[in-house]
């Protein structure tokens, strides 16, 4: 097992109180896996990705649980050894391209500068100088042919704003795919691509991860990317897994109200006579979260049961798990 | 650019800085009222430089029987003195071409300082904030709220006349400017994805701050400090022609105007022609700066 979350709480301190962000989450990657995460806005699943990074914004932190990544405790190390992870053990991949380059450097530089912060690439001397440049230059221009960007020498110097938001997402996940990670965090890396370009990413990272093996982890709210992309998938709700299990399973055969809720909410073009059902009320206040389960007030099969208790995940099928009180 | 001519320029370091400064120039060349201000400021830095061989005459050098005599184009005026004589009988001109040295020193060294210890304190507030932060920023207002000339003629009365003095005085509040510009730039910057992709490649506070925003903030810095170097200038030569500035046996424009003070009737161009001085300087200076403003700007960077 690549990654192991337990018990994972992140909470901020806000002038109504606590809001609870993440709220125990249970979670674990293998090895050259794709896990999905999915759940509306608010369901704590970019936090969930940032915490694993460690990079938690301010004033939120990780109160409890741990974050096991090769059977390190990464909630035990060092901020210096934190850095030394980051972009080359675990990389990610931010939701929109546009802001996440830097405006003032050339792309290909700023590739290269993923490859320098972690000194991945050595160099040898020649006469006075090294180099060093040119071999990283060089390893650029196969990342970014390796990420689909078409004339790798052309575009090298060209600025952010020069490419399209498509490009620019495979020019950021060839700096995440700079130090060869195991691990790549995705959080919704297509939402702010055209529906054509989403395709083509995902495609990538599907590519990524048959060709090098690499674990991704692939945040979003669109099930059906979930659906299509992803071996297995873990559904978020108010900061707690509410059901997780092979991808298959959980998009055949839903345990829980809620997954069963998000299929059906999903408009179906093969099938226009029947209504899109939407999930009834908003996820609830993360500062007074209700007892019990916390989708009961939502929930069309909810009982008395559901308001005062606490329920553990519960297996229903091999590696396929639900907490839900009408499993028990 | 080729194919070819990519490939060329990634293999050589130093043609991409070749590039860069190729490309700044094509880009600074469109604004030709910026380019004409930098060509005279380079004529301005140049005079400063090699006054003594320029100079006809010796600035300070007093000659009773050429007094007050008016430049060589105006009846009376000899070609001896160009730009005729103060009443002392000193050469306007050579005292102009030495009171360039002041005038320049005092913009560069003033704003050099300021820029420096602004950008190092704003730098450290907007990054960290906190009680450093509210600190500064409190002692920043309040020295925001005194008018810059009587602060500065407040702080010159204290230490009394002198160079060094002058730089004390202007940089004392000028600085300021600068730590409120950076801290409010680092503060917005800080808002965007980068910063947090930066973080999440492995970066270190101190590199997101060196590698990562200040190259995103420095064009503003720059365009700010060319501004106010005019008004560094400006403010010494009140200062010299209230007679609290440099001393006055160096040669400077505001004590030349304000020697031509009691002759402006008679004798107009002791105090007009070092006012012109000051007046192209400073334009010169303000003209460039705004042709850098639009060229340094990365989010107008167009092909």
């Amino acid at each position: 097992m690549l990654l192991d979350v337990k018990d994972l709480r992140v909470q901020f301190p806000s002038s109504r109180g606590l809001v609870k962000a993440v709220n125990g989450l249970t979670l674990s990657a293998n090895k050259g896996e794709i896990l999905g995460i999915v759940g509306e806005s608010g369901s704590g699943k970019s936090m969930s990705l940032l915490s694993m990074l460690r990079l938690v914004p301010k004033p939120g932190e990780i109160v409890s649980g741990e974050i096991n990544f090769n059977g390190d405790n990464l909630l035990k190390k060092s901020d210096r050894e934190m850095r030394m992870l980051r972009g080359k053990d675990i990389s990610m991949v931010f939701q929109d391209p546009m802001t996440t380059l830097n405006p003032v450097f050339p792309v290909g530089e700023q590739i290269r500068e993923a490859l320098r912060i972690h000194g991945l690439i050595k160099g040898e001397r020649k006469w006075f100088f090294s180099d060093r440049k040119d071999r990283e230059r060089e390893r650029v221009l196969e990342l970014m042919a390796e990420v689909g960007i078409p004339s790798p020498d052309l575009r090298y110097l060209e600025y952010p704003h020069q490419f399209s938001g498509g490009m620019q997402q495979r020019a950021l996940i060839a700096i995440a795919l700079a130090g060869e990670p195991q691990l790549l965090l995705a959080d919704e890396p297509t939402t702010a691509l055209d529906v054509t370009i989403q395709a083509q990413i995902l495609e990538l990272l599907n590519r990524i991860n048959e060709e090098h093996g690499t674990t991704i982890i692939l945040v979003t709210h669109d099930l059906g990317v979930a659906a299509e992309f992803t071996h297995r998938m873990v559904v978020m709700y108010a900061g707690l897994v509410l059901e997780q299990g092979p991808t298959r399973t959980l998009v055949e055969e839903p345990a829980h109200p809620y997954t069963q809720g998000l299929l059906n909410s999903i408009p179906r073009i093969e099938d226009r006579r029947k209504k899109i059902e939407a999930i009834p009320g908003t996820v609830p206040d993360l500062i007074n979260m209700p007892p019990g389960c916390p989708f009961h007030q939502r929930c069309k099969y909810a009982k008395r049961e559901c308001i005062g208790t606490e329920l553990e995940m519960i297996e229903v099928d091999k590696g396929h798990q639900v907490r839900c009180i009408l499993y028990t | 650019m080729t194919l070819s001519e990519g490939k060329e320029i990634l293999r050589d370091s130093s043609r991409l800085w070749w590039q860069n400064t190729k490309d700044f120039w094509r880009r600074f060349r469109k604004h030709p009222l910026a380019v004409l201000g930098l060509v005279i400021l380079i004529i301005y830095i140049l005079m400063a430089i090699f006054a003594p061989f320029i100079a006809p005459h010796d600035p300070n050098k007093q000659s009773i029987s050429n007094r007050l005599l008016p430049p060589m184009a105006f009846e009376g005026g000899t070609s001896e003195y160009p730009l005729g004589t103060d009443y002392l009988g000193r050469d306007i001109l050579s005292r102009i071409i030495y009171g360039s040295r002041v005038s320049l020193l005092v913009g560069v060294i003033s704003i050099a300082i300021s820029v420096f210890v602004g950008f190092v304190l704003g730098a450290i507030a907007g990054y960290y904030r906190g009680f450093f932060d509210t600190v500064l920023s409190r002692f920043s207002e309040l020295l925001m709220a005194f008018p810059f000339l009587i602060f500065t003629i407040f702080v010159m009365a204290i230490l009394g006349p002198g160079f060094w003095n002058l730089i004390v005085a202007l940089t004392f509040k000028a600085w300021v400017e600068f730590f409120r510009l950076v801290r409010g730039e680092i503060m917005s910057e800080m808002t965007k994805e980068y910063i947090e992709a930066a973080r999440a490649l492995g970066r270190s506070s101190k590199e997101i701050i060196t590698l990562e925003i200040v190259p995103n903030i420095f064009h503003s810095v720059l365009v700010l400090a060319t501004l106010r170097m005019g008004y560094m200038i400006i403010t010494e030569a009140s200062l010299s022609f209230l007679g609290i500035g440099v001393p006055p046996r160096i040669p400077a424009w505001g004590t030349m105007v304000a020697d031509g003070r009691d002759y402006i009737l008679n004798a107009w161009w002791i105090s007009t022609l070092p006012g012109l001085a000051i007046v192209i300087l400073v334009l010169s200076i303000n003209l460039f700066g705004e042709g850098l403003r639009d060229v340094l700007d990365p989010r107008l960077k167009k092909d």
